[in-house]
């Protein structure tokens, strides 16, 4: 008994504290980049400001790296956390108001049956992100992070304040709504 | 094809769709931050220099916290009966283990039985002691609070994992500090691997926990003399319970530490913890750490 509570007594005063070295911002950088790019260009929509959204993100994460608890979530889930934070504060900040001209999705769909077809033979994926302009924010919000990282429905719900199940609903109802949007422009 | 296949096909399609493709900066932005980073940990450190120098430093208070943190329940189930300080940020608790009746604290009540299942107010001489299941329990000091938990519980959630290199020079790569390395070994014993402590799943290396604490292993076969270093400053403060046999040497003039088979020495700022899983005998000890250089 008192040996394992020795052992507790050495680690509890011996854990090791969170810190961030060239290393690891590197490493951070070079594994995580295109997700954190990719998803704030299914949210914005413009390549300038993605990148310099994508750079103020790995900023935060520089100055907040202290706080990110590994067992709380992935790294992945952080930073795509820190990224909701940017998008939206950059889009409260323009002012923005996400409006797509209708004539731009019906010039830029093409003539498919089947919208996951329009998707691969669309060159220019903007059309995609236009359509998405459509969904409801929380919609928007979740199939971004379905489309460009690998978290799981727990981590996007984590991140978001939702349940599980809400957003297994979500991204399933929202897909189906995103299709159709697609099918429904390219008459 | 139904609803769920063509959903799951076209949550595929989007997936690889990758606009980063269009960044063209992405090396002179990770110049930047690795800049802004460098800035960062100057600051921070120039910070901690200026701390330092005050008479009464952040160490100093964060020691003291740390000492009453023992005595909490320390004075229960140990009595302290001296403290030793090394350096500014390391501290070893002396304690001798108490065999009175002591009353469960508040904290605890209620979660403490005997093998029969009657719930202990005192804690038993032999101190072992049973959850309302039956099973041996332990109880467990973490960040100023006590619980309770079987010993798989808690060697699940306190091991820590490591990141192995076996590459020495790679490994010693990512440590804050210069490394010095025994030119002496007991006979048979050779380098083995360098650990970290951190998430071995997690490649990128950025869920290791600190470039703080590095454990260099060597091995002659069968068992292992382990090199733990502590790299000492504001953040990784330490204490470390030890008996009353602890006894101070000098180790080519500096001070070092010998108890219960381990030796500790502080050397250019790092604590240098060295013990053997087989007890190496305190002669050995010793040569090792005279030979570091």
């Amino acid at each position: 008994m008192e040996v394992y509570i020795n052992r507790a007594l050495n680690i509890s005063l011996e854990k090791p504290k969170n810190e961030m070295d060239k290393y690891s911002l590197e490493a951070m950088y070079r594994q995580y980049y295109k997700n954190v790019y990719n998803y704030i260009s299914f949210r914005i929509n413009n390549h300038y400001d993605s990148e310099d959204l994508a750079n103020s993100v790995f900023e935060n994460a520089i100055r907040k790296f202290h706080t990110y608890k590994p067992e709380c979530a992935p790294i992945e889930a952080w930073l795509i956390g820190i990224a909701k934070n940017v998008v939206t504060d950059h889009l409260r900040s323009k002012k923005h108001t996400v409006f797509t001209p209708i004539e731009d999705i019906l010039g830029l769909a093409s003539p498919s049956d089947r919208p996951e077809e329009v998707v691969v033979r669309n060159e220019d994926n903007r059309a995609l992100i236009q359509a998405m302009s459509k969904l409801k924010d929380k919609e928007r919000q979740i199939l971004s992070m379905k489309f460009s990282t690998d978290l799981k429905n727990h981590e996007i719900a984590g991140i978001l304040g939702m349940s599980e199940s809400n957003v297994g609903v979500i991204v399933h109802r929202s897909i189906k709504k995103l299709m159709k949007l697609l099918e429904k422009e390219r008459v | 094809m139904n609803n769920d296949d063509r959903n799951n096909e076209f949550l595929k399609m989007c997936r690889e769709i990758d606009f980063s493709a269009e960044s063209m900066n992405q090396e002179k932005n990770l110049a930047d931050l690795k800049n802004m980073l460098e800035t960062i940990n100057n600051e921070r450190t120039a910070k901690m220099n200026k701390k330092i120098k005050r008479p009464v430093t952040i160490a100093a208070v964060a020691a003291m916290i740390l000492c009453l943190s023992v005595a909490v329940y320390g004075q229960e189930l140990w009595r302290i009966i001296k403290t030793i300080t090394v350096g500014q940020y390391f501290e070893y608790n002396v304690v001798e283990d108490s065999r009175e009746f002591i009353p469960v604290p508040e904290e605890l009540k209620g979660q403490l039985f005997d093998k029969d299942g009657n719930e202990l107010d005192v804690f038993p001489e032999d101190r072992v002691f049973y959850n309302a299941n039956g099973e041996e329990i332990g109880i467990i000091y973490d960040g100023g609070k006590c619980r309770v938990m079987t010993e798989e519980e808690f060697n699940a959630t306190q091991i820590p994992k490591e990141f192995i290199f076996e590459d020495f020079d790679e490994g010693r790569s990512y440590f804050i500090s210069d490394v010095l390395t025994p030119e002496y070994l007991p006979e048979g014993y050779m380098f083995s691997k360098i650990a970290y402590y951190g998430d071995p799943e997690d490649k990128s290396r950025t869920n290791m926990y600190s470039n703080k604490y590095m454990n260099i292993y060597y091995s002659d076969g069968e068992n292992e003399i382990v090199m733990k270093l502590i790299y000492m400053d504001e953040t990784t403060i330490s204490g470390s319970k030890a008996s009353k046999d602890i006894e101070e040497i000098s180790v080519n003039g500096r001070e070092a530490f010998i108890d219960g088979g381990r030796l500790d020495i502080l050397l250019n700022d790092v604590l240098y913890r060295i013990y053997g899983n087989d007890d190496i005998g305190r002669d050995e000890l010793v040569k090792v750490a005279e030979s570091l250089k």
